[in-house]
């Protein structure tokens, strides 16, 4: 493993953070993927139901809940690129852009992660992390990247990502 | 986990096009669906619904066509189940309706399947058949039958609609002893609408021919739960009383609050009341104008089909059956199911119809019940109604034929008739009618009410004083307000109009209709001068009835009762009859000569509005008007009830409606007395020539031919209003004339006749006119000397001839029309019922009495809406309890079974369930209901 933590992408089911040729995106620690400069500042996972609220009229009790199952599993990173050594600009900015503009799923037969192709690692979090399969997988929802020229060097960034599938694969 | 579920499954295949046939193994694709909404539970009337959204990422279901995505097409079937908390649940299949695909930046890619239920099948199939006073089992059954007959194989079969029940399930619980007409036969129908007109129908009174009661009816599917496939391709008819089903185990209650059931919103609707007089409109030319016909017929359809009585069947009180002693009785209580005579009444045609009705009352007065009753009127002097409206009305003598013999005279003072050359206006000649001549005071039996009336005609034959101040030898009319001179035109002076004495052939002529005789002006020196007896022909448009009676009519009925047994029919003396006396040699003579016997060469009947017209020697109970009291008849008949109303809340509002025929029933007899002193038909005679006559206001007259086929054989006769064509008479064919009658050019007819002001109306046999309308009684069949060439004439009677022209249920056709009664208090007319199909008069108002405690009832709905629960005791029909402190009041008075103050008992009309997870409102598995507090 390299890196605390990593985001990948992979091509196929099957496949895992370790195959040859998937891209990825390394998090602190020994991070070398694309390159050095990636870093994590927070790391929030969200799990949530969309609550059903129906009105009780005429009477004490709190609104009727129902249990609709789990809506949500979000991941909302932050971090920043830091490019204050080297003054080179960060590769892991140009990875997260291609993989937005890119398939964040693959049918069956060209790949067949339907759900997500995007993966997780987090060594001091591994109850969320997730690998890809065609049962289940994450989509890369948001990336943004915010320069702070009173930092020159440092990009801040924000990346979501979404679980989707079977929830038993979570963890 | 959520405590309830769903399932959803892919269970019929339209296309095939997944390969395992048209009923593949269930696919389940719950796992796809997003939401379910609108899913309802609904019937008698609405078809059931889904709408299912599916996730249709990669275009599952849309174009990719994968094991476990099917594509989903036209007419394939999703099976839905529901489970509650509880466990309870509910169940159906749908078919395809319509598919939305959508492709959107927030949803992705989705399917949108509208869905609905398998009775769709018979919104999408046609029958036609007529029942005739059938019970609402058969008339549901029968439907269901029509429909399995014409589907096609991919279409459901309805079943169990043959059958009360399977064990403790019950299906087609409709009445068997209930009788309603359906015209389904008339135009094609729907199946599923018609089993809603059916239910529509139960409502009205059980003495009515409904059921008294209110029923739903819905479709279940066949689920053929045992093995899962869902192929049964069957759905089962359930009809029920309205909350009462026999399958509700018992009645739930919702209330508020409650933690077992959590109620997310009441909404209630209390409407006012939307009508308290109902008017149904019928079959075009199946109603009448006066009603009595049409009301009898009706009735008479009622009672002869009267349905069998059924064993084992409980009948409620009021309800009719023909039992096997071929009589027919009426439940006087809610009767067993075996057959108990004290619990049955038996009636006859007088118990529907009424012992008093007349349903010729334009020719009739009957209201006898039997020949020895002591009370009521055996109709003999009906024929006083007709003879009112002809000439001579005051002559009180009906019978001249007593002590006559052929070389006496017929008087021109006798009662007779006017035929349809009352107008001439042909070149020079000219000649029109009035009721009456006067120079100061009309004779009171001419008055309506002791009012003159609008279009009542005076021939002014001198200097007019009183109310004729200022009139001299004119013609006037009283216009509703006060009197006008009619002609000459535009008030010129009588002396503008042609002489007698400058030209006798071309004098103007007035008919002067109450004494039946033509005057002639001769000038202002002499003025008008009676020309009856003048010239020959000169009185030709008046013809003199020997005898004028009543005799039966076409209806052979008895009027009897189930208490009380009658001689009489209907019929008697129904009909009215004029005869006439004539011998061949007054028609050949009469030539030369003026006698009265030449204008009795032939036959004729007249009526005139108001009607009765005078009050001259009139039945007991009568006056002028009384039958119709309007001056002239508007065909529309829309504005004026014969009463004199307006509006659609009068007594006789059902006489209203567009009259399209005049129509009666005709007899003529062209007879003579045999030397056994009886009666004998001429032999070999038949289709005679006949004509009916309009007359408006104006003098404009319209005129219509017809046939009477046979010798002394009742016809039905029905001229179609748009039959009538312009008339313009020609002078009378008399020897003054004869230049002017030797070539007869064609006449310009311009006049428009005004339908509006309909004012006389006569029938004449045209065997003794020429082929231009001239009466002419030398010429035709009914004078002819050789008719006399059989054995059984005899020289006593002096070889003269004998007509009777006989008139029963004289009336005019129109749309049917039917009213609930009148009101007082306020009256709310709702739109008019249309009922195009429906020909029977007791079948319309059946429709309107119904429709009337529909709209008397105030509708009183709540909308419900609950955590989702689908118990299997409130389902579509069933009935509930809901009890809610702040928003159900049931006032005491109106609190039935197992209600209180705030407690209502309600009809669940629509159950809507929807599943929505995902949308973070209002949502989960939630139900609707719609209940509606039932018809009492």
């Amino acid at each position: 493993m390299a890196g605390n933590i990593c985001i990948y992408r992979l091509n196929n089911t099957g496949e895992t953070e370790a195959t040859g040729s998937i891209e990825k995106v390394e998090f602190d620690g020994n991070a070398s993927s694309p390159d050095a400069k990636s870093h994590i500042s927070t790391y929030k996972v969200t799990m949530s139901l969309v609550t059903q609220e129906n009105p009780n009229p005429d009477t004490n009790n709190p609104n009727s809940l129902q249990d609709t199952g789990l809506a949500i599993v979000e991941y909302d990173i932050t971090g920043f690129f830091d490019s204050t050594a080297s003054g080179t600009a960060a590769a892991g900015i140009a990875q997260f852009r291609d993989w937005l503009r890119e398939p964040k799923t693959l049918k069956s037969g060209s790949g067949n992660l339907p759900f997500g192709r995007f993966g997780i690692r987090n060594d001091s979090k591994a109850q969320f992390n997730v690998v890809p399969t065609s049962a289940r997988g994450l989509i890369l929802e948001h990336f943004d990247v915010d320069d702070d020229y009173e930092y020159t060097g440092r990009s801040m960034f924000t990346c979501k990502l979404r679980f989707n599938g079977l929830i038993s694969g979570l963890g | 986990m959520a405590t309830w579920s769903y399932e959803v499954k892919y269970v019929y295949d339209n296309d095939y096009n997944s390969g395992a046939g048209t009923f593949p193994t269930p696919i389940d694709i719950t796992d796809n669906v997003i939401t379910i909404e609108n899913m309802t539970d609904v019937g008698t009337g609405e078809i059931n619904t889904a709408v299912l959204q599916l996730n249709a990422r990669d275009g599952q279901f849309i174009t990719a066509d994968g094991g476990t995505t099917p594509k989903i097409n036209q007419f394939d079937r999703i099976y839905i189940k529901l489970t509650d908390k509880n466990g309870a649940t509910f169940e159906k299949i749908y078919e395809v309706d319509s598919l939305e695909q959508k492709k959107t930046i927030t949803e992705g890619i989705r399917l949108v399947v509208n869905l609905m239920g398998m009775e769709r099948h018979l919104q999408q199939i046609h029958f036609a058949k007529q029942f005739f006073y059938e019970n609402a089992f058969n008339v549901a059954k029968d439907v269901c039958d029509l429909y399995n007959s014409s589907r096609g194989s991919k279409q459901v079969a309805v079943d169990k609609q043959n059958i009360v029940n399977s064990g403790s399930t019950y299906f087609n619980e409709l009445p068997k002893w209930n009788a309603n007409n359906f015209d389904y036969g008339t135009a094609e129908t729907y199946a599923y609408d018609g089993i809603t007109e059916l239910v529509n129908k139960l409502g009205s009174s059980v003495s009515a021919g409904g059921a008294g009661d209110f029923y739903e009816f819905k479709f279940i599917d066949d689920l053929t739960l045992g093995s899962g496939t869902y192929n049964a391709n069957k759905i089962q008819l359930k009809t029920f009383s309205s909350g009462n089903s026999e399958n509700q185990s018992s009645t739930p209650t919702i209330t508020n609050p409650t933690d077992t059931l959590p109620i997310y919103s009441t909404h209630g609707t209390l409407e006012d009341e939307t009508g308290s007089l109902v008017i149904a409109k019928g079959a075009k030319a199946y109603g009448t104008m006066p009603t009595n016909s049409s009301k009898f017929r009706g009735h008479k359809d009622a009672f002869l089909l009267i349905p069998d009585w059924q064993s084992g069947e409980s009948y409620p009180s009021g309800a009719r059956v023909l039992y096997t002693d071929g009589k027919k009785y009426q439940a006087n209580t809610t009767t067993s199911g075996s057959w108990t005579s004290s619990q049955w009444d038996e009636i006859k045609l007088g118990n529907l119809v009424g012992q008093d009705f007349i349903y010729s009352p334009y020719t009739s007065t009957l209201t006898k019940i039997t020949s020895s009753s002591g009370s009521g009127n055996d109709g003999g002097d009906g024929y006083k109604l007709m003879t009112s409206s002809g000439s001579n009305p005051d002559d009180t003598t009906p019978d001249h034929t007593s002590g006559w013999n052929p070389t006496d005279t017929i008087s021109f003072d006798w009662h007779g008739c006017w035929d349809g050359n009352l107008v001439i206006k042909d070149e020079k000649h000219f000649r029109t009618w009035v009721d009456c001549k006067t120079t100061s005071t009309v004779p009171p039996e001419l008055k309506l009410n002791g009012n003159y009336y609008r279009g009542l005609r005076v021939l002014v034959n001198g200097t007019g004083s009183g109310d004729f101040s200022g009139f001299t030898d004119v013609i006037v009319q009283y216009d509703g307000s006060q009197w006008k001179q009619h002609y000459p035109y535009n008030g010129a002076a009588a002396s503008t109009m042609y002489q007698w004495s400058a030209n006798p052939s071309q004098g103007t002529q007035v008919a002067v209709i109450n004494e039946g005789k033509n005057y002639v002006w001769k000038g202002t020196s002499t003025g008008w001068v009676v020309d009856n007896a003048t010239y020959d022909k000169s009185n030709d448009c008046f013809h003199p009835a020997i005898s004028v009676f009543s005799e039966d009519g076409v209806a052979t009925s008895l009027k009897s009762t189930g208490s009380s047994t009658s001689n009489y029919s209907y019929g008697k003396n129904s009909a009215t009859a004029w005869q006439y006396h004539f011998d061949t040699f007054t028609a050949w003579l009469g030539g030369i000569f003026t006698t009265g016997k030449y204008y009795a060469v032939g036959a004729w009947a007249c009526f005139k509005f108001p009607y009765p017209t005078t009050s001259d020697n009139l039945p007991t109970g009568y006056t002028v008007g009384s039958l119709y009291k309007n001056p002239t008849l508007d065909t529309n008949n829309m504005h004026l009830t014969p009463s004199g109303e307006t509006g659609f809340n009068a007594s006789d509002t059902e006489e209203l409606g567009i009259l399209e025929a005049l129509s009666f029933f005709i007899k003529f007899k062209y007879f003579f007395i045999n030397s056994s002193s009886n009666e004998e038909i001429f032999p070999f005679k038949g289709k005679f020539r006949f004509r009916a006559t309009c007359y408006d206001t104006s003098d404009n007259v319209v005129t219509q031919d017809f046939e009477v086929a046979f010798n002394e054989e009742w016809e039905y006769i029905s001229l179609p209003i748009s039959g009538f064509k312009i008339y313009r008479a020609r002078a009378a064919k008399r020897w003054g004339n004869v230049v002017t009658n030797l070539v007869t050019p064609e006449l310009e007819v311009l006049e428009v006749f005004e339908w509006k002001n309909l004012k006389m109306i006569s029938i004449q046999c045209m065997e003794s006119y020429d082929k231009v309308g001239r009466f002419a009684a030398e010429e035709g069949q009914i004078n002819n000397a050789w008719d006399f060439l059989t054995p059984l004439a005899t020289l006593s009677d002096g070889f003269h001839q004998r007509t009777r022209l006989s008139i029963d249920n004289l009336h005019f056709t129109k749309q049917l029309t039917a009213s609930s009664g009148t009101v007082t208090g306020r009256n709310i007319e709702p739109i008019f019922m249309e009922r195009p199909y429906t020909t029977n008069y007791t079948q319309l108002q059946q429709d309107a009495k119904s429709q009337l405690e529909i709209e008397k009832f105030r509708y009183q709905a709540f909308e419900i809406e609950t955590e989702g629960e689908c118990p299997a005791n409130l389902r579509f029909g069933d009935s509930f309890f809901l009890e809610d402190e702040q928003v159900v009041e049931v006032p005491s008075a109106e609190q039935g079974t197992g209600e209180a103050t705030n407690k209502i008992k309600l009809v669940a009309k629509k159950i809507t369930y929807t599943i929505n997870g995902t949308d973070g409102g209002r949502g989960g598995f939630v139900r609707k209901i719609l209940g509606v507090k039932r018809f009492s």
